[in-house]
């Protein structure tokens, strides 16, 4: 027989909310270090973070409204897989994935007029900085843009909708990581 | 599944104010005060996450373990950052110095004499 434990009696709470909330939680020292750093930098450093007027602040504006309607959307797909409505859940799922998509697309493109126009990483620590953070952060989308259409599959079957809530914990955490990201790099230059 | 009743409404709501937010500091970096910018970013920041954690990822709901541990990861990155920031703002310390700082301050007394 095929044992599978959904639950911790101890903990109180389904395995994979457990997991999902342990992942959020190494998570935060890998971003904070690495953002703190960054701080760290610039209050040591007058002026070594003027090549952040090289941002464009609306691009990164829009891309800050893309993550947080696609979470807007994933939290939709929660609440279909909540009434039990696996097709409608998928749907809203594989919609914020093309959301994610969207974001990628959006920052490689910025990626490219950075690099074309000479800030690559080597040009200086800044650099080095923003590409790292950023690109930290995009494959946070990737492997959640992964996961996501790995759920919606399941959940287009009516299998697991459990699974539904858990990405998309995730998916939020992403996007509490572009708003400080988006804030500290385009906002305070 | 979630045991408790999920209302779409509500999620609708919380997106409306975590899109409104950013607008402000895009405000206050539009003044054209830095200071203000980093005021006004910090606490939409803050404001942001909390929002974020407690009506998207409902941590409110979940048992209070939880937060302690998600508030221990914060604490590690503060005692990171405040315990080595102290010494980044300094010029040297044991055993290292600012090669930067260095020629710069044996620059400065060339300079004077010309």
């Amino acid at each position: 027989m095929k044992v599978q434990a959904t639950s911790r009696t101890a903990a109180g709470l389904p395995t994979g909310k457990l997991a999902v909330w342990w992942v959020i939680a190494s998570e935060v020292p890998i971003f904070g270090g690495l953002l703190a750093s960054y701080l760290m930098n610039r209050v040591a450093n007058p002026g070594w973070s003027e090549g952040l007027e090289h941002l464009n602040l609306w691009i990164g504006a829009f891309n800050t409204l893309v993550l947080i309607s696609s979470s807007l959307v994933v939290m939709l797909a929660h609440a279909a897989a909540a009434r039990g409505d696996g097709q409608k859940a998928a749907a809203r799922l594989r919609l914020t994935a093309a959301g994610g998509a969207l974001f990628l697309c959006i920052k490689a493109y910025e990626w490219s007029v950075k690099i074309r126009a000479g800030h690559v990483p080597s040009a200086g620590g800044l650099w080095q900085y923003y590409f790292s953070a950023t690109g930290l952060h995009a494959a946070h989308i990737l492997v959640g843009i992964t996961i996501l259409l790995i759920v919606a599959a399941g959940a287009a079957k009516g299998k697991e909708l459990q699974r539904v809530e858990l990405i998309g914990l995730y998916w939020h955490f992403v996007d509490v990581v572009w708003v400080a990201l988006f804030h500290l790099f385009y906002i305070v230059r | 599944m979630s045991e408790h009743v999920v209302d779409p409404g509500q999620y609708i709501k919380t997106w409306l104010i975590l899109v409104l937010l950013p607008l402000f500091s895009i405000g206050a970096f539009l003044t054209g005060s830095r200071p203000l910018a980093i005021a006004v970013s910090v606490v939409i920041v803050l404001i942001s996450t909390v929002v974020a954690m407690t009506r998207f990822m409902e941590i409110d709901r979940l048992p209070s373990f939880i937060s302690y541990i998600f508030v221990t990861a914060v604490v590690f990155v503060g005692l990171f950052f405040f315990m080595v920031a102290p010494d980044v703002m300094k010029h040297d310390g044991q055993h290292w110095f600012k090669p930067a700082v260095q020629t710069d301050q044996e620059a400065a007394p060339a300079a004077g004499h010309r």
